[in-house]
């Protein structure tokens, strides 16, 4: 009986020590099985500027791309190998540092045949997979989007088809005012905005005025894409001697049920994709990388 | 951009050459008695859903090439005293054919293009387009179109709110040589010979659809030049019945076919749209879906002669007809 005793109470302490772990040392499991670290600052971090000295204190991680060919139209050749990516994060925010080549910087999609170069991060909740077809009806995902276009549309003003035809000019659209060629959105009052229809509707990628260049979305599966009703994303690209450098950002937590809600000391998982416009790249014509697990200090 | 256009042929093309590159693409396809046994811009793509192209911005920039151009040059006077003539041209006027199969719609990989079951018109959701330009690509057509400024794609929506009321739509309702007729066509086990469409397209077989070996039974059907010397060319674009076509239309010009004359009558006489119509010995008759007379029009068009002298102004008029 004493024996018995003795070996009842050796199991009983190794239970406690089991379970204490699972609550005490969570985040070291986490930390374990994430191949990504966000490195955690006390201070304000760097959330639209690429170029911050704040970057070096980031650890690098490499991550590798290939061809999209799960779901028509394909992309079966990627146009970069990898990608360098970034994570800084403090108490209330998150902001990623993503560094490609590309040598060309395509930043207006304003011609039939013209495609500009885009990045993205897809978060989906922790402890659920995400599918590399963007998510399903059971897990869908965060997509938070930067546009080369969205940004020069606001350093440089929205990017009319003067910008891509200077001497471009038309005698008359109906009921727009001031003088030809007429500018959207000043010359376009309610009267003349209802024939320019994808901007009259609310479509996101209409609007002459942007607050952010990064676009946040959710999905359930290929095609599914839905801007959110809720933008809280900023961002900032900046292409320099053949190079991207672009900041996406965003709170921790929002209020936004639509976002994935993120906490120190947990996992998600993420992935990456990249666009490349001189490549005709768009939708579904991207670079993508495996899922990766980001772990957040 | 133009949701309608009208190009000469064979010079003339909106965008550029749009028919040649999808037929080269296509690649030479087999007819056999009349059944297409070739494949289709569906069956011949590898890493795409349909082969097709996207136009360059230059493609778009010239509407009118080829206008009025004829096939060769004119070498003689008078070659157009006898039927077909061996110098030729023709206009082609197009809209979006709002497919039975549209490729734009099988194309667009978020379902952001529909096909309303009330009437057959095929829409891209201006709220739900990103501007992937798949529709572009995959319109053999090419009358799916990317607007510059609201940077997502547009077509022809053949004027459906007008549609809704009974009406028809702008394009076909303002031609000025009336060579329009719109309706509603059932398929073929189901052809209405009292709808003008059925018994032109079904019945009598005299119009005719735009190169259905692409494979998207396209619903804007063609009534064939007769001047044409070409057939080959005809057959390529309006399928392998254009001969017979062209054999039904001449009979119209001889009198033998009034009642493909009264339904051609009533092209472009209302704004109502014609579901039923009835040729009497007299007129064209054309009723709406409630059976109301919308539209009465002579077969022979009355010729009133009116005196020289107009006793009333004390003057000689200068025209009498």
């Amino acid at each position: 009986m004493r024996v018995l005793k003795k070996i009842a109470v050796v199991v009983v302490i190794l239970v406690g020590i089991v379970v204490a772990s699972l609550f005490y040392i969570g985040s070291g499991v986490e930390a374990q099985q994430a191949d990504l670290s966000s490195t955690y600052l006390k201070e304000n971090i760097p959330l639209t500027d690429p170029l911050s000295e704040r970057w070096e204190k980031a650890a690098a991680f490499n991550i590798g791309f290939g061809g999209q060919t799960v779901v028509k139209p394909f992309k079966p050749t990627p146009s970069i190998s990898s990608m360098t990516v970034k994570i800084l994060n403090n108490d209330t925010h998150i902001s990623f540092l993503l560094t490609w080549s590309d040598s060309t910087k395509n930043t207006r999609a304003v011609k039939a045949d013209e495609f500009r170069d885009a990045v993205a991060i897809l978060i989906a909740e922790p402890r659920k997979e995400a599918l590399l077809v963007m998510g399903t009806v059971d897990s869908p995902v965060n997509i938070l989007h930067w546009k080369a276009d969205w940004q020069a549309d606001m350093d440089e003003g929205f990017q009319d088809l003067v910008s891509a035809y200077p001497n471009f000019w038309i005698d008359v659209y109906p009921s727009a005012v001031g003088k030809p060629p007429y500018s959207v959105p000043e010359d376009f009052p309610d009267a003349a905005k209802l024939y320019v229809v994808g901007w009259q509707v609310g479509n996101p990628l209409s609007q002459p005025l942007k607050v952010t260049p990064v676009e946040e979305s959710n999905a359930k599966g290929f095609g599914s894409l839905a801007t959110q009703s809720h933008q809280d994303s900023l961002g900032r690209g900046v292409w320099k001697d053949g190079v991207w450098m672009v900041v996406i950002s965003r709170s921790l937590s929002t209020d936004d049920e639509e976002d994935v809600q993120m906490k120190r000391g947990s996992a998600y998982t993420v992935a990456f994709a990249v666009w490349d416009g001189a490549s005709g790249d768009v939708g579904g014509r991207k670079s993508v990388s495996t899922l990766h697990r980001v772990y957040i200090p | 951009m133009w949701w309608n256009n009208v190009e000469t042929k064979p010079w003339g093309y909106y965008p550029l050459a749009w028919d040649i590159n999808i037929l080269s693409k296509l690649g030479p396809q087999v007819w056999e008695n009349g059944v297409y046994k070739g494949k289709t811009i569906f069956e011949v793509a590898l890493s795409e859903r349909y082969i097709g192209y996207l136009p360059s911005e230059q493609d778009w920039a010239s509407p009118n090439i080829g206008e009025d151009e004829t096939s060769s040059f004119l070498d003689e006077q008078n070659f157009f005293q006898i039927i077909p003539h061996h110098v030729w041209n023709f206009y082609l006027a197009r809209i979006c054919n709002h497919c039975t199969y549209p490729a734009c719609l099988a194309a667009c990989p978020r379902l952001s293009i529909y096909k309303r079951p009330e009437d057959g018109i095929v829409l891209i959701d201006q709220q739900r387009c990103r501007g992937y330009r798949e529709c572009v690509r995959a319109c053999p057509y090419k009358k799916a179109m990317y607007n510059n400024v609201t940077r997502i794609s547009e077509k022809c929506i053949f004027c459906y709110p007008a549609i809704e009321r009974g009406e028809w739509p702008r394009c076909m309702r303002n031609c000025i040589g009336k060579i329009r007729m719109v309706g509603f066509v059932n398929i073929p086990e189901k052809a209405d010979s009292e709808n003008p469409i059925d018994f032109l397209v079904h019945i009598k077989k005299v119009a005719l659809p735009l190169y259905p070996q692409f494979g998207l039974e396209p619903n804007v059907y063609y009534i064939p030049p007769i001047h044409v010397s070409n057939i080959r060319y005809l057959q390529q674009m309006f399928g392998p019945n254009v001969q017979n076509a062209i054999e039904v239309y001449k009979k119209v010009r001889l009198g033998e076919e009034p009642e493909v004359k009264g339904a051609l009558l009533l092209n472009v006489s209302t704004d109502r749209l014609i579901t039923k119509f009835k040729v009497t010995d007299k007129d064209a008759i054309g009723f709406d879906e409630k059976g109301h007379e919308v539209v009465r029009v002579a077969l022979k068009e009355p010729t009133i002669v009116r005196p020289e002298f107009d006793p009333a102004l004390g003057v000689y008029r200068h025209n009498v007809t």
